[in-house]
């Protein structure tokens, strides 16, 4: 009887460990697929037109942005029902929208020239590090 | 750099006060135009200068093509004698004031037409359309959401799933 109990807690011991590995083949397998997914894309965006403009095009129209929408303060004007997170960052929306756009805005430092209060500490650091010598306004 | 080609003197008239220019467009359309008109354009003032060094006539080959140089054209034409600050070495930036009338009007185009200007006027050194284009973009994308701006612009999400939920990514800044 105590023989037969441990084998099929043997058993179940082993199922287990077969479900976990599968498992973990199943989530690198996804992972594998996420990451060629990403490659896809970035190829799309090497041919889409706005995604390669000249880093200096990009900066002009995020420098056009900035001014026109301060973080924390521009989106409640132009939208009806305002996503939280894109209310609260204004421009730097830019910053999330590919690698490429990330890439440009966060290595032009007088992008980073204002600093609004209702974003945060947090936020306040992270964009006088982006600003690096440009003085900023709070 | 373009590629300067010489140009046989019956191709281009115009002996006199008003020069003309032989401008080629990537879908090899010859398109003449007076100097005067593109002298807005750094890039084809310095080609000019270049010419009367040699004291021959070429003609400029342009990477874009005939219907956006012709765009570009009708916005030299329109602004032809016209003092734009935008246009000074020293001004800042383009891109801060506010898009003109006309120019407003001019850039009521389709995305890709305005990524083409954009680019063309950035090639030929003309700070003032240039400047333009950038805040008529800014504008198409202003107060849109991270999809909404992919969409407009037809711009694909490709940060890595490693991005998206590190501690220091795009989600948190």
């Amino acid at each position: 009887m105590i023989a037969l109990e441990e084998e099929i807690r043997a058993s179940r011991k082993a199922l287990e460990d077969e479900i976990l590995a599968s498992r973990r083949v199943l989530t690198d397998e996804v992972n594998a697929c996420r990451r060629a997914l990403t490659a896809i894309r970035t190829r799309s965006n090497s041919l889409s037109p706005a995604a390669m403009l000249p880093s200096d095009i990009l900066a002009l129209i995020f420098d056009s942005l900035a001014l026109a929408e301060l973080p924390g303060l521009a989106s409640h004007q132009y939208r009806e029902t305002p996503n939280a997170q894109h209310t609260i960052l204004g421009w730097i929306t830019v910053t999330h929208v590919c690698s490429r756009w990330r890439q440009v805005a966060l290595y032009i430092p007088t992008l980073w020239r204002e600093v609004t209060p209702e974003l945060g500490f947090a936020w306040f650091n992270r964009i006088l590090t982006r600003s690096q010598q440009t003085p900023i306004s709070v | 750099m373009p590629t300067i080609v010489s140009v046989d003197d019956s191709t281009v008239p115009g002996e006199g006060s008003s020069r003309l220019l032989l401008l080629v467009s990537s879908d090899n359309k010859h398109i003449v135009v007076e100097e005067d008109i593109m002298s807005r354009s750094r890039f084809i003032s310095k080609q000019v200068e270049g010419f009367e060094a040699t004291s021959q006539r070429h003609a400029i080959l342009l990477p874009f093509s005939s219907f956006v140089l012709n765009k570009v054209i009708e916005y030299c034409s329109h602004y032809r004698g016209y003092y734009l600050l935008e246009d000074d070495p020293d001004a800042a930036p383009p891109g801060r004031s506010p898009v003109r009338e006309w120019d407003q009007e001019f850039l009521d185009v389709d995305r890709n037409m305005l990524l083409r200007i954009i680019k063309a006027a950035h090639y030929l050194e003309i700070k003032s359309l240039v400047g333009s284009c950038a805040r008529a973009i800014a504008d198409m994308i202003r107060g849109k959401t991270t999809e909404e701006m992919r969409e407009i612009l037809g711009v694909e999400n490709d940060f890595t799933p490693e991005e998206e939920h590190s501690p220091s990514s795009k989600c948190t800044g």
